[in-house]
C-alpha cells in the first residue's frame, strides 16, 4: 500500500494522492524545463527545479514490457507502461486474460481502493 | 591507475556451506575472513582495512570490525547490492594506491536459506511509495527485461536456457554446488514458469554461505607464496529509471565495462575467462552485450550452443556453476564471481573446467534490480 507513512515522509507528493482520491491522474510538469517525469518526487529530475505543476493526464499509454507471475493461485501482471506524455511507469495490469497481453497493447489508468490509504493507479486494457 | 601501484588479490576463499542453520551471519563472515587470510598466508593482525556491505548486520564496518576485533585505518561499506564486493575491491585498490592502507579484507556472508530477515522498509525512500503498492517480486522485474529483449532483438527462451545449461555443465564438477545435475535446454523450458517469460531454471539458487577476498599492495603480494592476481582495470556505474525513460535491455555495464577495459588497456576478445553475475539468465545475456563481448542484441547467439561452456565454447563463464547452480549467498553473488576468477587465474579451478593459459579474466557484478535501479561493477584481472 502507498501507506500514509510514505506520504507523510514525502509531503511533496500529497497533491498526487489527493488527486487519486478525487479519481484524477496527474503528472508532474516542470515550469523551468517544460518536461514531465515519473515518478513524482517534488523536484525535477532533469533540472532540479522545484517549480513544478501538476497536470491532469488521461492516463493512457501502451505496454512497454510486462511479466506474468504464475507462482500464485491467480496470476498477476507487472508492466512498464509508456504513457502518452512520455514517461514509462511501473504498474500492474489488473483486468483481462494475461495470455492476451502483448507489448504495444493500449492501456489506461484505473484506480483501485486501498485500505487505509488513497486509491492507487493500476492499468486496464483499453 | 598507475600500473606500478596496482593492487593484487592475494587471498580468496568461498565458504563451502550452502545450508548453515547452526551458524550466525557474523560467524559466516568470520569463517570467510579466516579462510581468505589463510589462503593468502596472512593473519588477522595484518589487516588494516575492512570492507562489507548490507549483508553485514548492524552498522556495517562498525559492528564487524568490533566483532572481528580488527585494528584498521580504512573502511568502506558502500552498498550497491550484490555487486558491492567488486566495488569494494576497486575502492580497496584505490585506497592502497593512495597510501591509505596495505591489506584490505572484504567479506560477504548470509543465510537466506536458513532464515532471512528482510531489510526494513524505510518510508523516506522516495521510490518505494510508487513501487510498494505495485504487486511484484524480483523475478517479475527481470522477466520484463527478458520480454523486452525478446521483443527488440528476437532473443528466445531457448537462447536464455543455454546460459543455465552452461552453468550446469560446470556445476557437475563442483562438489559444493547446490544443483549438480547437468540440464538441457528442454529441461529449462519445461521447468515451471515462475514469471513469464522466465522459468524456474532461469533463476539462481538461494543459499547460505559467503566468501572473502584479501587485497594488498604489490610489495606485500610479491612477498607471499601464492600466484599473483593483479587488478588491472575497474569500472563502476549506477543506472536507474532515467526519470521515466526506462531502459530495460541495457545496463550500467556499458559504462563500467568501458571504463574497466580502457583502464586495463585490453579488449573483450583478450578475456580468457569471465565471471558474470547471474541472478537470472537474462542478467548474464544483457551484461555480456553491454561489456562488448558481442553487439547489442546479439547476446542470444553468443550464449547459444554451448559457447559459454569451458572446453567447448569461445567464452567460458562461471566455471564454479555460478549463482545459477552453485551458490548465491546472502542473495548477493558478487564475491563468488571474484573468487572463481581468481581460481581460474591461479590454475586452481577444477581440472575439468580450468581454462588453459588463463592469463586474463573478468569479473562482473550486477547489483539490485536490472529493471528499476541497479549497479554494475567490472573488474579485470591479470595473472602475473
Ligand atoms: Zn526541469
Amino acid at each position: 500500500m502507498a501507506g500514509t507513512e510514505f506520504i507523510e515522509n514525502s509531503p511533496e507528493t500529497k497533491p498526487f494522492w489527493d488527486a487519486t482520491a478525487a479519481g484524477l491522474f496527474v503528472l508532474p510538469w516542470c515550469r523551468q524545463c517544460q518536461r514531465t517525469h515519473w515518478y513524482p518526487r517534488g523536484v525535477c529530475p532533469y533540472c532540479l527545479s522545484t517549480a513544478l505543476d501538476w497536470r491532469e493526464s488521461p492516463g493512457e499509454g501502451e505496454i512497454h514490457s510486462f511479466s506474468v507471475n504464475r507462482m500464485r493461485k491467480e496470476p498477476y501482471v507487472l508492466a512498464y507502461v509508456a504513457l502518452s506524455e512520455g514517461p514509462i511507469m511501473l504498474g500492474n495490469v489488473v483486468d483481462g486474460d494475461p495470455a492476451t497481453l502483448s507489448i504495444g497493447r493500449k492501456v489506461k489508468v484505473v484506480f483501485k481502493p486501498t485500505s487505509g490509504g488513497p486509491p492507487i493507479p493500476f492499468f486496464a486494457v483499453r | 591507475m598507475h600500473r606500478d601501484k596496482n593492487a593484487y588479490i592475494v587471498g580468496a576463499w568461498e565458504h563451502p556451506a550452502r545450508k548453515a542453520p547452526d551458524k550466525s551471519v557474523v560467524r559466516l563472515h568470520a569463517e570467510c575472513a579466516a579462510g581468505a587470510l589463510a589462503d593468502a598466508g596472512l593473519t588477522k593482525d595484518d589487516v588494516d582495512a575492512y570492507f562489507c556491505a548490507g549483508d553485514a548486520p548492524g552498522l556495517g564496518p562498525l559492528t564487524m570490525i568490533d566483532f572481528l576485533n580488527l585494528k584498521v585505518r580504512h573502511c568502506d561499506s558502500t552498498d550497491i547490492g550484490g555487486s558491492a564486493p567488486l566495488l569494494h575491491i576497486a575502492h580497496a585498490a584505490q585506497a592502497i594506491a593512495g597510501g591509505k592502507c596495505n591489506v584490505a579484507l572484504i567479506t560477504l556472508a548470509g543465510r537466506p536459506h536458513s532464515g532471512w530477515i528482510a531489510p526494513e522498509l524505510n518510508p523516506t525512500q522516495p521510490d518505494m511509495m510508487w513501487e510498494m503498492p505495485v504487486r511484484h517480486t524480483t523475478v517479475d522485474i527481470y522477466a520484463m527485461c527478458a520480454r523486452r529483449h525478446m521483443h527488440e532483438y528476437g532473443t528466445t527462451s531457448e537462447q536464455l536456457a543455454w546460459i543455465k545449461v552452461a552453468a550446469s555443465h560446470h556445476a557437475q564438477y563442483n562438489p559444493h554446488a547446490m544443483l549438480r545435475k547437468v540440464v538441457t535446454v528442454e529441461d529449462v523450458l519445461s521447468s515451471p514458469m515462475v514469471s513469464d517469460p522466465l522459468h524456474r531454471l532461469d533463476c539462481c539458487v538461494t543459499s547460505d554461505g559467503g566468501g572473502a577476498v584479501v587485497v594488498t599492495r604489490p610489495e606485500i603480494a610479491k612477498s607471499l607464496k601464492r600466484p599473483r592476481v593483479k587488478v588491472i582495470g575497474a569500472g563502476e556505474a549506477v543506472q536507474g529509471q532515467f526519470a521515466g525513460a526506462v531502459e530495460l535491455t541495457a545496463s550500467a555495464a556499458r559504462q563500467s565495462g568501458a571504463i574497466a577495459f580502457a583502464e586495463a588497456g585490453v579488449e573483450p576478445s583478450d578475456v580468457r575467462y569471465a565471471s558474470i553475475y547471474d541472478s537470472f539468465t537474462i542478467t548474464v545475456l544483457i551484461a555480456l552485450e553491454d561489456l562488448g563481448f558481442c553487439e547489442k542484441g546479439m547476446g542470444g547467439r553468443l550464449v547459444a550452443d554451448g559457447n559459454l561452456i569451458s572446453g567447448i565454447g569461445r567464452l567460458p563463464f562461471n566455471t564454479d556453476g555460478g549463482g545459477l547452480c552453485s551458490s548465491h549467498p546472502a542473495r548477493r553473488g558478487g564475491i563468488t564471481k571474484v573468487i572463481e576468477a581468481v581460481r581460474q587465474l591461479r590454475g586452481e579451478a577444477h581440472p575439468a573446467v580450468q581454462v588453459k593459459d588463463c592469463t586474463l579474466a573478468l569479473a562482473h557484478g550486477t547489483g539490485m534490480l536490472l529493471g528499476t535501479r541497479h549497479s554494475s561493477v567490472t573488474l579485470i584481472f591479470e595473472r602475473e
